[in-house]
């Protein structure tokens, strides 16, 4: 299933987004010691929206992209335990976009994913919870949910 | 702050096409590799593609064939090839791709050429349509003399009434033709049969015959004179 559309694609993609990209995004390959350009990983930040309880937050997302995309959706994953009900503990993003099996399609965007997982930041999805921390705070205990979220947006202070 | 924020939340808008871009080839880029799309095809839904680059989405998911960009139904037979000027049909990019044979794009349906506007064709196919039929169009013509003549268009109606009625009163018979199932012919079938084939008949019929009441009102116009 290879046949090597994915790093074109990520060449175009990256052709893009750095003519116009969302601001206070980041997203870009990674480069590894040595000066060389790993198309299939990037490493993005992604702003929290203002006038949320996420504003002031600069959360670092890690895309993997496989040979396959963008048959496939990359795997996007936040820092380990992040805390938002529709994140994996291991910081795996469930969103259904990014299912290959349900909302995922070759014509998303880098862009739209970054911008799709902002949104759901402030709108997580009950009906498709990810980690138990999160999801029985967001639904029991609204207040300690939100003080959870601001504690997190400090962690989280913008990038130099 | 307020303002960059600001600037996030709009911006989702201006790039979901990807011709908003400020890209002028953006038109003309694969939905998939978003590249200038190669051995280009477009769905009904209208959205471009390199050919390799659907069929290998098409292939890899084949519990339901989803426009890759709007999840509209794509039945692989009714994708559309673009054919740009200077280009073999076949296009020999369709080459192997590394691990996936990629057969050549669906061909082109096309359409009949559009018949030519000419009235000839129609006649001959009544001309051929009439052969079987003379007997009949000239009994009923012999028995309506004038009006026919005159009933122009209509006149295939008038025979058609009259023809009706004639075969009720043993018309089978009298014309000595191998109508035997006589009872029904005059109902459905026969009728039609012999609309058309009159129809026919009265063009060539009429125009005899008109030129035959000019010439009887031009004699009858020096006789009064």
């Amino acid at each position: 299933m290879s046949g090597g559309i994915a790093r074109g694609r990520l060449a175009e993609e990256r052709k893009a987004w750095r003519k116009n990209h969302p601001h206070g995004f980041v997203a870009k390959p990674e480069t590894s010691p040595d000066g060389s350009v790993n198309l299939m990983v990037w490493h993005c930040i992604i702003p929290g929206k203002a006038n949320t309880e996420w504003e002031g937050g600069f959360y670092p997302l890690t895309m993997h992209f496989s040979e396959d995309y963008p048959s496939k959706p990359p795997k996007c994953k936040f820092p380990q335990n992040f805390f938002h009900p529709n994140v994996y503990p291991s910081g795996t993003v469930c969103l259904s976009i990014l299912n290959e099996d349900s909302g995922w399609r070759p014509a998303i965007t880098v862009k739209q994913i970054l911008i799709g997982i902002q949104d759901l930041l402030d709108q997580p999805n009950p009906n498709d919870p990810a980690q138990t921390d999160g999801y029985h705070l967001y639904m029991q205990e609204r207040d300690e949910y939100w003080r959870r979220v601001r504690q997190q947006a400090k962690q989280y202070p913008a990038p130099l | 702050m307020a303002e960059a924020h600001d600037a996030t939340t709009s911006a989702p808008e201006s790039s979901s096409s990807s011709s908003g871009d400020g890209n002028e080839a953006g038109d003309f880029e694969c939905n998939i590799c978003f590249d200038l799309a190669r051995d280009p095809v477009i769905t009904l839904c209208g959205h471009l593609y390199c050919w390799p680059c659907l069929y290998r989405w098409l292939q890899g998911h084949s519990q339901a064939h989803e426009c890759p960009v709007c999840k509209a139904l794509i039945q692989e037979e009714k994708v559309i090839p673009l054919y740009g000027r200077g280009k073999a049909p076949t296009d020999p990019r369709s080459k192997p791709v590394p691990g996936v044979e990629i057969p050549n794009r669906p061909a082109g349906q096309r359409p009949e050429t559009a018949p030519l506007p000419d009235g000839n064709n129609l006649s001959d196919l009544f001309l051929g349509l009439m052969g079987g039929f003379v007997p009949i169009a000239s009994a009923t013509f012999n028995n309506f003399g004038m009006s026919a003549g005159f009933g122009g268009i209509f006149s295939p109606f008038f025979s058609v009434q009259f023809h009706g009625f004639s075969s009720a009163s043993g018309y089978g018979g009298s014309s000595g033709y191998h109508y035997g199932n006589t009872g029904t012919f005059h109902e459905n079938e026969g009728r039609f049969n012999a609309e058309t084939g009159q129809a026919a008949r009265a063009d060539d019929e009429n125009l005899k015959k008109i030129l035959l009441v000019i010439l009887l009102f031009v004699l009858f116009a020096f006789l009064t004179m």
